[in-house]
């Protein structure tokens, strides 16, 4: 075993003595079996297919250890600039939910939303069909990881036939008071039968910390319910992000997952849908913006498992100095997906020589009547628009931010709550204008 | 207003322009017309300042001034347009919005106040009825999703709301209909002043039967090789091109 899968595994037997053991015996034992099983694994490495291009040097060599316990002060002035008007606001600050800084209004009379580690406890039958079977830990040791170490996070339950207007933004706000601390942030929402409801997952780095997010969001969707999920990853530059965030929807239920992500030195996202009944729908859409050194590498997978599902997938990505870029896009038809409608997109743009992008798609079929279509483009600004919008007089930095608006706000447009999209324009001007082109 | 002399231009080592003289003076307009492939839009690409053509030999010059030190947008600025013979299709940038950073760019170069959002679609909603263009398009992305015709009538309303004084219309013609050709034909004419010179390129004497050209010049692989009047343009639609040969080019 290796001295830091070692260490983890202590520190874990640390907490399971004390801090787990007021918790119901079988959240226990998943944390016990998720632990064995991630020392079992260790930590990724470049050999398996699935992590060949990420280097994981950096989470490997350093020891991250858990909230010290000590808060940082954070005022209402500080989130101001994350506010999104007209949604409620969850507040979690350095892994640990903050009830003061949110606000659920009148939230509660409809649904059930908590600090996901006080469900655990309150919860557990509800959790019990869910829990650690949508995102499965035997296999993957980064969600192994978190499933032993699950803290705070969000519980969400939306009961049958409800419509859930205002978004729920939640704010995960970094700003650790010691450095190499880790953050093991675990949410759920399960929908229910016709309802719907929007969800951000926001991910902020207040400073120049290094830090380490490892978050497992597990969402369930029944009978022609609906979730938007918006996850933004706005951490800091010196962070590392990995996220597993996966969705079961049930028939004729419809899931949109969009992903914004601009901050961290490494992120690894791993997003996948599976279309457990006939008729559902999901789309994916993600914006990936890189500059300096960042290393971005997202791993989708579109599970069809029953007849009728639609899905469509687009994932764009701006890179820049010497940042490296990874889209891994899967798609499975099962053998009993027939009618299965699947489209797949992925359109790099590079704009300088060192950025680079690994675009890989995967087309597993196993269905005959089926419509599956992908396709992969990574390139440089295209030089004939360029030259449209100049010979119209645009000196070429206004040429160059406008075209570099309009590849982004392909994505954006996907989003049709007006204060989100507004959100995220700004962190898209934000960036532009950081960049030299 | 614009004088090329001995222009010779080559994309990837290939020569295609060899020698291009052609003086047009303000209020004139000239029609260039010429097989496929003679060099017609690489003339008017380089005018515009696409640098993959490469100038080997020759000058442009516009108002006195050297075109071809200068930048595509200091050429537009200047007051040269160029209608592309294929608009280019640009997801994602709203028209509106590219229009708007066109024309204040340009009014900021004339020291003028920038136009407000207000006012700029007064502005843009006038000239689009000149050209019979719906206000619909206003929210629609560049050229994305627009039939051959609308690119064209898209390509005249910039010209209309940036008001050049040298305009190069490469076969802003073609791919219009019958009445699309009228409409465009007549923007063009309402847009002529003793100001503006015009350089036409078209492959139709139907639209020249509508704007009565002062010249009519044959581009044929990559020379100029015969010039006249508008008479030229109808001994062409008749008897073609072939009948033509190739002459020394004229001295500058
Ligand atoms: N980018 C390029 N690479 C290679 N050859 C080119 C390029 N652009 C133009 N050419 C060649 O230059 C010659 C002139 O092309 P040009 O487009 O100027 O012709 P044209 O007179 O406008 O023809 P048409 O009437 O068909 O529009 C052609 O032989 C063309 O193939
Ligand atoms: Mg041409």
């Amino acid at each position: 075993m290796l001295k830091i899968v070692k260490q983890y595994a202590d520190e874990f037997r640390n907490l399971d003595n004390g801090h787990f053991s007021t918790e119901p015996v079988a959240i226990q034992n998943i944390r016990i079996s998720a632990m064995e099983r991630f020392t079992e694994l260790g930590f990724p490495n470049n050999k398996l297919e699935e992590w060949k291009n990420t280097n994981l040097d950096g989470l490997t060599k350093t020891l991250f250890k858990l909230p010290s316990g000590k808060q940082t002060q954070i005022t209402p002035e500080t989130i101001v600039p994350f506010s999104i008007e007209g949604t409620h606001r969850l507040v979690i600050l350095n892994g640990k939910y903050l009830p003061e800084l949110s606000n659920l209004d009148n939230l509660l009379t409809t649904i059930e939303i908590k600090n996901f580690s006080e469900a655990l406890t309150d919860d557990s039958s509800l959790l019990a069909p869910y829990l650690g079977k949508i995102a499965d830990y035997t296999n993957h040791p980064f969600v192994a990881l978190n499933t032993a170490f699950m803290d705070d996070g969000i519980f969400i339950h939306v009961p049958d036939n409800q419509i859930i207007e205002n978004p729920i933004h939640l704010l995960y706000i970094s700003s650790p008071t010691d450095e190499n601390t880790v953050f093991h942030l675990r949410n759920m929402i399960i929908v229910g039968v016709n309802s719907e409801i929007t969800i951000i997952e926001d991910y902020v780095g207040l400073d120049n910390k290094k830090y380490f997010t490892n978050v497992v969001t597990e969402m369930a969707v029944k009978e022609n319910g609906t979730i938007h999920h918006i996850k933004i990853q706005q951490e800091s530059a010196r962070a590392h992000h990995i996220s597993t965030l996966q969705v079961h929807l049930d028939s004729a239920s419809s899931v949109s997952l969009d992903s914004f992500i601009v901050g961290s030195s490494m992120t690894r996202n791993d997003i996948s849908a599976i279309l457990n009944g006939e008729g559902a729908d999901c789309k994916m859409n993600g914006l990936v913006l890189a500059k300096d050194s960042q290393h971005i590498d997202n791993h989708t997978i579109l599970d069809h498992a029953m007849p009728h599902g639609t899905s469509s997938e687009l994932f764009k990505g701006i890179y820049t100095g010497k940042a490296h870029g990874i889209f891994n896009g899967r798609i499975i038809v099962r053998k009993n997906a027939q009618k299965t409608d699947a489209r797949q997109t992925n359109k790099n743009l590079l704009l300088s020589d060192s950025a680079l992008v690994n675009s890989n798609p995967q087309l597993e079929i196993y269905a005959d009547d089926v419509k599956c279509t992908h396709g992969s483009t990574t390139g440089q600004l295209e030089e004939e628009a360029l030259f449209y919008l100049r010979s119209r007089g645009l000196d070429i930095r206004t040429a160059q931010a406008l075209l570099l608006h309009g590849f982004a706000d392909q994505i954006l447009n996907k989003i049709s709550n007006l204060a989100i999209k507004a959100y995220l324009q700004s962190i898209l001007s934000n960036w532009l204008s950081g960049i030299k082109t | 207003m614009l004088e090329i002399k001995n222009l010779h231009v080559s994309v990837e080592g290939k020569p295609i322009l060899k020698g291009i003289n052609l003086t047009v003076n303000a209020g004139e307009l000239h029609a260039i017309m010429g097989p496929n492939g003679s060099g017609k839009t690489t003339l008017a690409q380089v005018i515009a300042g696409r640098d993959m053509y490469e100038v080997t030999d020759g000058e442009i010059i516009f108002d006195g001034k050297n075109l071809l030190k200068m930048t595509p947008e200091a050429r537009a600025l200047e007051g040269v347009f160029m209608s592309f013979q294929y608009p280019v299709v640009i997801p994602g940038v709203n028209i509106t919005y590219f229009l708007k950073t066109a024309v204040n760019a340009m009014r900021k170069h004339k020291g003028l106040e920038e136009l407000d959002a207000i006012d700029f679609l007064t502005f843009i909603k006038e000239k689009m009825r000149l050209v019979r263009m719906d206000e619909s398009y206003l929210s629609r992305s560049v050229n994305d999703g627009f039939s051959g015709g609308e690119k064209k009538r898209n390509e005249i309303l910039q010209m209309l709301v940036l008001e050049p004084r040298m305009s190069v219309l490469d076969e802003t013609d073609s791919g219009l209909d019958i009445d699309a050709v009228r409409i465009v034909a007549n923007g063009l004419n309402n847009f002529r002043s003793k100001e503006r010179g015009f350089l036409v390129i078209t492959h139709y004497q139907r639209i020249l039967g509508y704007i009565d050209p002062d010249y009519v010049h044959v581009l044929k692989n990559g020379r100029i090789i015969k010039s006249g009047g508008k008479n030229l343009a109808l001994e062409l639609e008749e008897k073609g091109y072939s009948w033509l040969v190739e002459e020394q080019p004229i001295e500058a």
